[in-house]
């Protein structure tokens, strides 16, 4: 990279931290977001029945980060009218950030990535973007998500970006953040699509469990649905509530596509379920999906798995539901255990694949 | 290559005693030629479901000389599910699977089992095999094993194409059904033809290589059917297009293994599991555990 090259980098890195500076941030927060909910519950006391929102949201690009903000607590409040205690955005949710890259407009939403690096003028990966931008993105949302979920005292799931990690790799990496502001904790995405791979993303190795005042919180990202390992694992270390963020490319939306993730995990791991979507479209790919929650058959109406679901697949709404985590905890299974055959094939047969 | 598949299916009126080998080679002949049958009989045979272990030890023998011969005149692979093996005081249900010259090539021992399964006197297996033959490799989830997602996956794992399933889950919906074969069918790229004693007889396939994307290869309905039904709805659809035949119900279907190995090119679901991930967690956080109460 050349001298001029470098200082226009460290020229335009700068510019975007100071529009995106905390301190402009909590102004525009304070101004503008509705009064403060008092909802001193979830600061205070373990609840066991607890109402949850999951989020079908539009993707957008904003070059301006205060509008960012404001759709953010328009949702939170949205939700909190509906009484959440917790509000899950979906995957991706950060990207949305994208939009301050210099010279992102609207209209660049509908074309295709290729076209988009192509009109950087450089010859640019996506991980390159993603490495610059993402310092930026990482540093605005965890304020802005902290101060929302302070705000209204709410448990928040911030969706997920892929954003750089410590090691400098690219990952896409969600948050969950207390009804006090504090980040509870950050899970990288585990099971990439081929897609992601391609782009140069690397995958978590980790799954976390975080315990709180409603219960025992999960969050892998979307794809990590499609692997019943994920949900075996996060059961074990004692999660009852897993969230998954979704921003599923699939133009032609089809419900059995849909059910083959999320819903089948649950049953076969007996958590409660929460699904957040991504619709609407970003540089060429076409977002579709239903966000849903969803229970063990034996706590749902009729045995089907499914507690609420979005009427929609490709619009805007919010998904409530009330989860009785003590239902949960004394549902009986008859379940189980070969230990024979696992220690016959574990862990040789995953390394031989 | 394209595998013809048939589930043979007895209805209601039918009785064991009913199994000779004329009436089977009539119904064989009717239906014209097929690579692979599964024909399940311990699980469906209404007069053989109420009895008890013990008591249908003895049909172990005679299952296993029909099906051999059958096999044999007829040059495919058949399956008549499972049969109970004695052992000491206790039993194995285990799938079989004859070969086209009739040999008995792959036997399948329930791996999980539920409490009263235990209490009746039932025995887990210690191995899990899958077979290499012309059709593709094939595998067996054998009752309660079509529920529990680490045997589909250990026999993906081994290379599995195709899983003969024997449903045994008692008074199930549809949403109940399709947490078992469906979801390991869909986590793992691989077709399966399922006998389920009380839900719908299917023969399954990955999503994108099905009608409408619904995994369900056969019985099948029609598109608008398939998108605007619930899947509740759907499956009364289905059974409703069941064809029978001389007091037997027939599922039959086409395993294409092209647009399968094509699929898990474009879509290499096996690529993506995350080693680092199981291991780093431990044996222990990949149990199944019993949930009383927790």
């Amino acid at each position: 990279m050349s001298g001029w090259e470098q200082w226009k980098n460290g020229f335009f890195q700068k510019y975007l931290h100071w529009k995106t500076r905390p301190a402009r941030l909590k102004r525009h927060l304070e101004r503008n977001t509705p009064k403060l909910i008092t909802n001193l519950d979830n600061l205070t006391e373990k609840k066991e029945q607890i109402t949850v929102v999951a989020l079908q949201l539009e993707m957008n690009l904003y070059q301006d980060i205060l509008a960012f903000v404001d759709k953010m607590a328009l949702m939170v409040h949205k939700s909190t009218e509906k009484g959440a205690d917790l509000i899950v955005f979906p995957e991706d949710n950060l990207l949305q950030l994208l939009g301050l890259l210099p010279g992102i407009t609207g209209e660049q939403q509908g074309q295709a990535v290729d076209h988009f690096l192509s009109r950087t003028g450089e010859d640019l990966s996506i991980t390159d973007i993603l490495g610059f931008i993402g310092p930026i993105i990482s540093k605005a949302s965890l304020f802005i998500f902290a101060e929302l979920a302070k705000r209204f005292q709410v448990y928040l799931m911030a969706g997920s970006g892929m954003l750089p990690g410590a090691d400098g790799k690219i990952y896409n990496i969600a948050y969950l953040f207390g009804p006090d502001g504090e980040l509870l904790g950050q899970q990288k995405k585990a099971h990439l699509l081929p897609l992601e791979r391609g782009w140069g993303l690397a995958s978590g190795d980790e799954l976390l469990v975080v315990s709180t005042g409603i219960g025992r919180l999960a969050f892998p990202v979307c794809m990590d649905a499609t692997y019943f390992e994920t949900f075996r694992i996060l059961a074990n270390q004692g999660a009852e509530i897993v969230m998954i963020p979704i921003a599923n490319p699939d133009a032609e939306y089809n419900y059995w596509t849909a059910l083959r993730g999320i819903w089948s995990r649950v049953q076969e791991s007996r958590v409660f379920g929460i699904k957040s979507a991504m619709v609407g479209e970003l540089f060429g790919f076409k977002f579709t999906g239903q966000a849903g929650i969803y229970a063990p058959f034996q706590l749902t109406a009729g045995s089907t798995g499914i507690i609420t679901e979005a009427a929609t697949f490709d619009r805007e709404e919010l998904v409530v539901a009330e989860l009785n985590l003590k239902e949960l905890r004394e549902l009986r299974v008859d379940d189980d255990c070969n230990l024979v055959i696992w220690e016959e094939l574990f862990p040789r047969i995953y390394r031989e694949k | 290559m394209v595998v013809k598949v048939l589930i043979i299916i007895p209805g209601q009126e039918r009785k064991m005693s009913d199994l000779t080998e004329d009436l089977m080679g009539e119904l064989l002949a009717e239906t014209g030629h097929h690579d692979l049958l599964l024909f399940p009989v311990l699980n469906r045979f209404k007069d053989i479901r109420a009895k008890s272990m013990p008591e249908i030890v003895g049909l172990e023998s005679q299952i296993t000389s029909l099906f051999s011969r059958l096999a044999r005149s007829f040059g495919l692979y058949l399956s008549p599910g499972y049969i109970i093996e004695k052992n000491g005081s206790g039993f194995y249900r285990s799938a079989i699977l004859f070969d086209p010259a009739g040999d008995l090539v792959l036997k399948q021992r329930q791996l999980f089992l539920t409490g009263r399964e235990q209490r009746n006197g039932l025995l887990k297996g210690r191995e899990l095999k899958v077979l290499d033959t012309r059709l593709g490799q094939i595998g067996f989830l054998v009752g309660r094993d079509c529920y529990y997602p680490e045997v589909a996956r250990f026999l993906t794992l081994q290379g599995v194409d195709i899983v003969l399933a024997i449903n045994e889950q008692q008074a199930m919906n549809c949403w109940q059904q399709l947490a078992g074969v469906w979801s390991q069918v869909q986590q793992n790229q691989f077709y399966a033809l399922e006998t389920a004693t009380a839900g719908q007889d299917l023969i399954h396939g990955p999503c994108e290589i099905s009608p409408y994307r619904t995994g369900v290869l056969a019985p099948r309905g029609s598109r608008s059917e398939a998108l605007t039904l619930n899947p509740t709805d759907y499956f009364q659809v289905l059974a409703a297009k069941v064809k029978r035949l001389a007091g037997f119900k027939l599922v039959a279907g086409r395993l294409d293994q092209e647009r399968l190995r094509k699929i898990r090119t474009e879509y290499p679901l096996k690529d993506y599991l995350n080693p680092r991930l199981y291991e780093k967690s431990g044996l222990k956080t990949l149990l199944p555990r019993k949930r009383v109460g927790r």
